[in-house]
């Protein structure tokens, strides 16, 4: 495996990854840890991908908890790959695996090098367009009411019972009608394309992509992602024949990462391996190659 | 600036240092933890339990994801009664989840030291059943099935069984959507959650989301619920009214026998379940609004009994409706003969107000915890309140918090949480609620510890390096009440 794909099978599974100087093996920085041979206090020297709230993390020392068999050394330089653990007084994460920070391992790990968090968000973006079934750029013409959910409702309000379930979680439905520009994946070569969203703001929706007349840009989309079920049980939901859905923040991007989305959209093997699969490879070939670390 | 930059050092210095009861009386914590200073989640909807054989070891639960999306959504617990927390990840969920888990609620066993828990999974929205046996591992799924809402679980032992109750509205049982869980013993191998239906009369399609069962040590059981009679406006237009009775049920071998939660019969129908109060309206908001503080409305039920020997025939409820000029009026009822009559006034009557909980404690002291919108304009204020009365007839009022109600803005629905929680541990009580976090002594009149940093000076949160700013979002707060 070469240094960049290793780091994309790692980075693939660790939302915080950062380059270290291992202070102290057999260490801890929290009461709520003890010390054992598998926890090491790590300083962090730079946040290469990282959500939000952990992206100020530079210059603050850490647990780190090595994976089995993975060993490191006082005062070597590594990234590191890692998962939450616990976040207390201080913060505990996982290890997931280690490389030597080199130059080209630097720049393999992070898509934005002074951006840790635009980072994560690229790749997720990325992941989100392997898993598209269909990948246009265009333009909203039109958002509606789905004429199913529509006549549902006219019924509920002129039956003064509830026809359909009432739920503070219903998603209530809406499609917008996207102009097609270009297909970049998927088999589809239609004009234009209906995608179904959440326009619901509650708790289990608010995080989907809210379409509006007029918005441009790459659209990644899914074929059905509502299992039968939850769309019965969900308010005037009904999810007969739906087109295409929206349901991740990342399925909605900017032109300007266009670029990016057509590489992974003209990939051969676009979806990734399950994430137990590509751990079980990035652990392996560094174990036979290395005994310093993996 | 390096002046500011000393003195903020100072003050989250002091506001992290070791707790105390304010006035020795009450201990509010902000319960995010240091090394997230810089989150700006809505943890909104909380709930906590502690556990009754080892009081200094609480979970709380609330809206919050995984920080780093891992594939377990995280509680707060603590493990020196509430005066730090921690985020554990312990909650079934899936990888890169930002929300963790839908609706949770979580209760230990009166002994046992076991977890239990009823929960709306991410990303299915499945309602599942859980069970822990310590509080820092995984969760165990056991069971799951779709179409649910808002599950709300309380468990209670008896000679080394859990008997485990959780309320939630099923949508699989037809237009009678009231129902309990409920198994006799959670701690073996393999517990059989049995869905008991109590809902006798015809709705208007559905019931309400809130199902509150209780339980007393003898076996006495209670639930109440919104039996929904009939609508009008619109859901998804934000003008639903809901026209509702307020049902309370019981079952005096703890809801275990061939036809459970039958023991009350209303007199005017001859069917099981007291109607205290008949064709109620309450408004059911898809969205909260300035006018509501951006909180989203739709009814609040709780109920708690007296746990002392030969008390369970003595039951407080709080549930509301939508009086002229309220936007919501909590009413607080008693019953003295295990629900068959009801005190024919409120012992409590709280306009604008909604998140009631119910405690009462080893004396039979009663809490109450709301949260009730004040002012009007940009000056609403969201004032969290703990009530505290020792007979149901002089209440006591304790301020917890108060903060403008239009700030921060929502980031989803909803606002404050559909819920917030309070329990008793011997004759302490133990509460949490969700509200803006700005550290502002003058928002804690009874005192607040912030473990995230924090200046009070300028009521600025502050990032991991204690000098860059941190916007204001929604935290949830520990609170606890030596009676």
């Amino acid at each position: 495996m070469t240094p960049a794909s290793r780091s994309g099978a790692l980075a693939a599974q660790a939302r915080f990854v950062f380059q270290g100087t291992v202070k102290n093996v057999r260490a801890t920085t929290l009461k709520s840890v003890p010390a054992s041979p598998r926890t090491v206090v790590v300083r962090v020297d730079r946040v290469i991908q990282s959500p939000e709230t952990l992206s100020d993390y530079a210059g603050h020392d850490i647990t780190v908890q090595l994976a089995p068999g993975e060993r490191v050394r006082q005062g070597q330089a590594l990234i590191f790959h890692t998962t939450g653990w616990i976040f207390g007084d201080g913060l505990a994460v996982r290890s997931l695996g280690h490389e030597e920070a080199t130059t080209p391992r630097m720049a393999a790990a992070a898509a934005y090098p002074e951006d840790p968090v635009r980072s994560l968000q690229a790749r997720e973006a990325m992941t989100q367009a392997s898993r598209a079934d269909l990948i246009v750029t265009g333009r909203v013409s039109s958002v509606r009411v789905p004429a199913a959910e529509a006549q549902a409702r006219a019924r509920g309000v002129a039956s003064g019972s509830t026809t359909e379930r009432i739920s503070e979680h219903a998603p209530m439905w809406q499609e917008a009608v996207i102009d097609v520009d270009e297909t970049h994946k998927g088999s589809e070569r239609r004009k234009q394309v209906v995608v179904r969203f959440p326009s619901s703001t509650d708790v289990r929706w608010y995080h989907a992509p809210k379409f509006q007349a007029g918005q441009e840009g790459v659209f990644l989309l899914h074929k059905q992602q509502i299992p039968a079920t939850t769309a019965r049980a969900a308010s005037f939901a009904t999810l007969k024949a739906p087109e295409y859905t929206a349901l991740h923040p990342s399925d909605f991007q900017p032109l300007e990462r266009l670029p990016q989305i057509q590489l992974v959209a003209s990939a051969p093997a676009a979806r990734p391996k399950p994430p137990a699969t590509a751990a079980r490879r990035a652990r392996s070939k560094p174990r036979r190659r290395s005994k310093g670390g993996r | 600036m390096a002046r500011r930059r000393r003195s903020s050092r100072a003050d989250h210095r002091i506001t992290r240092g070791r707790a105390k009861l304010a006035g020795g009386q009450v201990l509010v914590v902000n319960m995010v933890p240091r090394s997230l200073s810089s989150e700006i989640n809505q943890d909104s909807e909380p709930s906590i339990t502690v556990n009754p054989a080892h009081p200094l070891e609480i979970v709380g639960t609330a809206f919050t994801g995984d920080p780093m999306g891992g594939s377990l959504a995280p509680v707060y617990l603590s493990n020196d009664g509430g005066n730090t927390w921690r985020l554990n990840s312990v909650v079934p969920s899936r990888a890169g989840s930002a929300l963790g888990t839908g609706d949770i609620s979580l209760s230990f066993g009166t002994n046992g030291n076991r977890l239990y828990g009823g929960i709306l999974r991410d990303p299915t929205f499945n309602f599942e059943t859980l069970r822990g046996t310590n509080t820092t591992a995984a969760m165990q799924t056991l069971g799951s099935r779709p179409d649910n809402d808002q599950p709300f679980t309380h468990a209670i032992s008896k000679s080394g069984r859990d008997r485990v109750y959780i309320g939630n509205n099923d949508f699989q049982a037809g237009q009678q959507t009231a129902t309990v869980d409920i198994t006799a013993n959670g701690r073996v191998a393999n517990p059989a959650f049995r869905s008991v239906r109590i809902e006798p009369r015809a709705t208007a399609g559905q019931d309400g989301p809130q199902i509150r069962p209780v339980a007393h040590p003898d076996g006495t059981a209670y639930a109440a619920y919104y039996g929904w009679r009939a609508q009008s406006g619109s859901f998804p237009g934000n003008t639903l009214i809901v026209t509702t009775d307020v049902v309370v049920v019981r079952d005096d071998p703890a809801g275990l026998g061939s036809n459970p939660f039958r023991s009350l019969v209303e007199p005017s129908d001859g069917l099981p379940g007291r109607l205290l109060a008949r064709n109620v309206r309450i408004p059911f908001n898809r969205n909260g609004s300035s006018a509501t503080g951006q909180q989203r409305l739709g009814g609040t039920l709780s109920m708690a009994v007296d746990r002392r020997a030969n008390q369970s025939g003595t039951v407080y409820l709080a549930w509301a409706d939508q009086t002229p000029g309220s936007i919501l009026t909590i009413h607080v009822r008693r019953s003295t003969d295990r629900g068959v009559t009801w005190s024919a006034a409120d012992h409590l009557t709280l306009l604008n107000a909604t998140n009631a909980a119910l405690a009462i404690n080893s004396v039979g002291a009663i809490g109450l915890l709301y949260q009730q919108l004040t002012g009007t304009g940009a000056t609403r204020r969201w004032v969290t309140h703990f009530r505290q009365s020792p007979d149901g007839a002089n209440w006591a009022d304790l301020v917890l918090c108060t903060a403008p109600a239009s700030t921060p803005a929502k980031t989803f629905d909803p606002y404050l949480g559909d819920y917030d929680h309070l329990v008793t541990v011997g004759r302490d009580f133990y509460g949490i609620f969700s509200a803006n976090n700005t550290p502002d002594n003058a928002n804690f009149p009874n005192g607040v510890v912030y473990q995230r940093n924090a200046d009070f000076a300028t009521h600025r949160l502050l990032a991991l390096d204690g000098t860059t700013p941190v916007a204001p979002s929604i935290d949830p707060f520990f609170f606890k009440v030596k009676a």
